[in-house]
């Protein structure tokens, strides 16, 4: 049945499927700007044994002007995400009654995320047909939802160190210590996860080559692409005929030319960033 | 007689008188030289070591001379027992001491210059290097550098009360005349380690030498001859030493202490204040901010400064408003030590453990995906049916 409509269904030239509105797409070239100026920046004071890391402090001008980049970095990043907290909330809140949160088009994990990992795992070890998923896969929800555990953890333990005094007014010394502790490691984790999984997942993986996915700056990805990535939502969607309403027109060339150079940029110095952590690391 | 005519007389005595005249000149002329010839051979053995020493003996006492300098301006004596060990035991006086040109005294200085250690060593070290004896006069070469090292050094700079002088010459330091370098490991090389303090401090730093002298180092060094504690070079190097105001003193005076106290320099680059002073910017707490210089005690006498009687003053040094629970932040905190670090112990555990999941369940996830994923595209490839089938 579902096979026939697909087949049925007039070849939407010109058009594309939307993903990410504007705002989205805006918030996240702010997240990756950000993130990657405050992993520059954090990281060769992490690594300030490294050969590199002088070399960065002096590009910045000396600590003191590289703290002030990375402070204003993670302000944008904080502000971004409570805006979109807010956001998200107002939504939820107006679509009461009509929000499903274990919905597909909810980013909230749900049963189908836990049997999607173990399918997956079948498919990977050739002991069954490869997953089909909906609107969002477990593995994006988990990019979502990292935000919020490295926002909690890296936002308020950097906060106590940007306000050292007002910590020590209500907490003991260690907690500097601790913070210190949990501010690097967590930081180290969400760099080397960004530039090896998420690159992966995105960007990397056998069927995304050659790089870059550049639907986080268009918004929008080709119909094969989201037939074959988001099976499951495009079945739905094609129930419900709701899938004109999801239907954009094929950014124009310009963009997504700009987009791609843009991704590649950004790839490039996410790499190079991935490198230099991993140098700190070994050396 | 016969009458000789009185003429001839005359010119007759005029010959004797001539003769002997001639003579009386010829044999003074003689005796002169003779003399001149003997005096020469007595300056020569007047100006070897023995008659140097003759008068420059240490054991002599100080030289009394009259119209010589005054009392305080008395050349010390030198020990001809201790010259014999030295480094310079083969050499004669004068070839070091040129100006010197007699053995009188008061001398009248000649023209030749003072003995100048660098001139002299540089050439030397030219020589054998033109002779292929770097080898054999590997010593030589470590005098070279030591030089080297001591151009850029503060001390060589001119003085600023005295600008014909520089702050500290070779010979303020090394007695030119006793100088030797005892070999490693024997007891000689440790007393004459054990005296660095004083050589520093005696005529010239001397309230450094009295601080230091209470200090845990101090007492180590001067009391107790442990030769493991620092002195004064340990710290400040003996030929490079720098301003202490310059950046280059602050990021290298911190490295100094981590040669002997490891594990210290170590949980310090841990922290703000190591990172960043590992990075070439001299302004956070170092070392030295924190414990003193020369007056380092340990943390458990009531007199250190990082004491926790003493260590909110300490931190208001820089951290004005510092309140008592700032100060309770450990600058040496390690995630090895449960008993002294309990919280860093059991967060950096978390930590690693997060860290060990996340990675090992994703990093899994990737690489079994990007197998799997090749290997479908390759079927494809082979059957290219086969994606037509699927969707
Ligand atoms: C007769 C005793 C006597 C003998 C021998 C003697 N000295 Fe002196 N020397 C003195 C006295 C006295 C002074 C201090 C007065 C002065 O500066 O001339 C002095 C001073 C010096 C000084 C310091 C000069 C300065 O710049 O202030 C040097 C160097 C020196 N002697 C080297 C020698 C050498 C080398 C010899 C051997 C060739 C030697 N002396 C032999 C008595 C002697
Ligand atoms: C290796 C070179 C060298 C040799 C050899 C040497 N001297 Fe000196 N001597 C020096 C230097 C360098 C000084 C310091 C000069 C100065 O400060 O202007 C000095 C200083 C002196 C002074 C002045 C000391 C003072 O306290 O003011 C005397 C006296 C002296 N030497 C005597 C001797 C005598 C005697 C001998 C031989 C036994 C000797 N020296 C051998 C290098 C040498
Ligand atoms: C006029 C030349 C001259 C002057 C001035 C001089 N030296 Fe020397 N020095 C020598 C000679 C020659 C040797 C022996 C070289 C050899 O072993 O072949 C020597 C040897 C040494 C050595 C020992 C090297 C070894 O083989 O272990 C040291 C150290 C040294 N000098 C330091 C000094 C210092 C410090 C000064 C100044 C206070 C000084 N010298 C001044 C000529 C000089
Ligand atoms: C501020 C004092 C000071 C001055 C100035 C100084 N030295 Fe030294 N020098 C020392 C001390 C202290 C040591 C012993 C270092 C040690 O034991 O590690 C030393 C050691 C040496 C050694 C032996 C090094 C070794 O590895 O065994 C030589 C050679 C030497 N100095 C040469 C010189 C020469 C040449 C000059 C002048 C250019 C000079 N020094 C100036 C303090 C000084
Ligand atoms: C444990 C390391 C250490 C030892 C040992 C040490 N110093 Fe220092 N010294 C320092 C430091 C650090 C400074 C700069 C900070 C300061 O001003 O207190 C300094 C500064 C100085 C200064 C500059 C003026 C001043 O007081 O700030 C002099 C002079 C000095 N030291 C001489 C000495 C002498 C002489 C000795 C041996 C008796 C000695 N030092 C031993 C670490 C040391
Ligand atoms: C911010 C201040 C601060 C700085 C900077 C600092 N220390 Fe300490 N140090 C302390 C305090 C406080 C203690 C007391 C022990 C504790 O609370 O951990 C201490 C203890 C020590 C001890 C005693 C042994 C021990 O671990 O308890 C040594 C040795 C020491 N420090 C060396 C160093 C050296 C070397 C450096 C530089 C590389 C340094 N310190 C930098 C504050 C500091
Ligand atoms: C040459 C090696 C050496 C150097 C350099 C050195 N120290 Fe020490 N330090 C020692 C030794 C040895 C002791 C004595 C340890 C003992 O008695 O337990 C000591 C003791 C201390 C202590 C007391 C430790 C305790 O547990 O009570 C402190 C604090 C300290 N040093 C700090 C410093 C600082 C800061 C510097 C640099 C400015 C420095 N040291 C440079 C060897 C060194
Ligand atoms: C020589 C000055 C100096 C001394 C002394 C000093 N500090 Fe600091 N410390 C700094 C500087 C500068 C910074 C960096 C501040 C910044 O950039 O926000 C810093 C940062 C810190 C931080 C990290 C806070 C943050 O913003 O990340 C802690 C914690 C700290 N110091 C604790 C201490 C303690 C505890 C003491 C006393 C034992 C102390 N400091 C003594 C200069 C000093």
């Amino acid at each position: 049945m579902t096979h026939r409509v697909v087949d049925e269904l007039p070849e939407q030239h010109g058009k594309q499927i939307r993903r990410f509105g504007l705002i989205w797409r805006i918030a996240h070239l702010c997240f990756a700007l950000s993130v990657m100026l405050l992993i520059l920046t954090g990281m060769s004071v992490f690594y300030s044994e490294t050969t590199w890391a002088p070399f960065i402090m002096q590009m910045f001008g000396g600590p003191k002007a590289a703290g002030i980049v990375h402070r204003t970095s993670a302000a944008i990043m904080l502000g971004i995400f409570f805006l979109h907290l807010i956001g998200v909330t107002t939504n939820i809140v107006r679509n009461w009654k009509t929000f499903k949160f274990f919905g597909p088009d909810s980013l909230i994990p749900n049963w189908q995320d836990i049997l999607d990992i173990f399918r997956m795992f079948k498919w990977f070890l050739g002991k069954g047909p490869r997953p089909v998923f909906d609107r969002w896969t477990y593995w994006e929800k988990f990019d979502y939802w990292a935000v919020f555990w490295g926002m909690g953890i890296i936002g308020s333990s950097g906060m106590m160190l940007a306000f050292p005094n007002v910590t020590a007014s209500f907490l003991p010394g260690w907690a500097f210590n601790v913070a210190m502790i949990v501010h690097g490691e967590e930081a180290f984790l969400a760099a080397v996860f960004l530039f090896t999984v998420h690159f992966f997942n995105n960007h990397f993986r056998p069927d995304k080559l050659p790089p870059p996915d550049v639907v986080m700056f268009t918004g929008s990805v080709p119909m094969d692409e989201f037939k074959r990535e988001h099976t499951a939502q495009y079945n739905r969607l094609i129930q419900s005929g709701d899938l004109k309403k999801h239907l954009v027109d094929t950014p124009p060339r310009a963009l997504t030319l700009g987009s791609k150079i843009l991704g590649l940029t950004l790839i490039a110095i996410g790499l190079t960033l991935l490198v230099l952590v991993i140098i700190g690391f070994v050396g | 007689m016969k009458r000789i005519p009185g003429s001839i007389k005359l010119v007759v005595i005029t010959f004797y008188c001539l003769a002997g005249l001639f003579a009386l000149i010829q044999t003074d002329a003689f005796a002169k030289d003779a003399s001149t010839q003997q005096g020469k051979a007595q300056q020569l053995s007047k100006l070897d070591n023995a008659t140097c020493l003759g008068c420059h003996e240490l054991s002599n006492g100080s030289l009394h001379v009259s119209g010589a300098k005054s009392e305080s301006g008395q050349p010390h004596g030198i020990s001809q027992e201790k010259f014999v060990k030295s480094v310079h035991n083969e050499m004669q006086c004068v070839t070091c001491h040129k100006e010197i040109t007699d053995a009188s005294s008061p001398h009248k200085l000649g023209p030749g210059p003072k003995p100048d250690c660098v001139a002299c060593h540089l050439e030397l070290w030219e020589t054998a290097k033109k002779e292929n004896l770097t080898n054999e006069k590997a010593r030589l070469g470590v005098v070279v550098r030591n030089v080297e090292t001591y151009k850029n050094s503060f001390h060589a700079r001119p003085n600023a009360d005295d600008k014909t002088r520089v702050n500290a010459a070779c010979d303020d330091c090394h007695n030119t005349h006793i100088f030797s370098v005892p070999p490693q490991g024997t007891t000689r090389r440790t007393d004459w380690h054990l005296t660095i303090p004083m050589v520093c401090g005696e005529n010239c730093h001397a309230d450094q030498l009295e601080e230091y002298a209470e200090s845990i180092h101090g007492k180590n060094v001067l009391e107790m001859r442990n030769l493991k504690a620092a002195d004064c070079t340990d710290c400040h190097t003996s030929h490079s030493i720098t301003s202490t105001l310059k950046n280059t003193f602050k990021l290298s005076i911190t490295e100094n202490c981590g040669t002997c106290h490891t594990e210290n320099l170590d949980t310090y680059r841990d922290t703000y204040h190591g990172q960043v002073n590992k990075l070439g910017y001299g302004y956070t707490a170092k070392c030295y901010d924190c414990h003193g210089s020369h007056g380092i005690l340990s943390p458990s006498d009531p007199k250190s400064k990082v004491h926790p009687n003493n260590r909110l003053k300490t931190c208001q040094k820089c951290h004005k408003e510092a309140t008592q629970g700032f100060v309770t932040f450990s600058p040496h905190a390690n995630t090895s030590s449960f008993e002294r670090y309990p919280q860093v112990w059991i967060v950096s555990r978390f930590m690693w453990s997060l860290l060990a999941g996340v990675f090992i369940f994703f990093w899994l996830h990737t690489g079994l995906w990007w197998y799997r994923e090749a290997q479908d595209r390759k079927a494809r490839k082979v059957h290219p049916e086969r994606r037509k089938e699927s969707k």
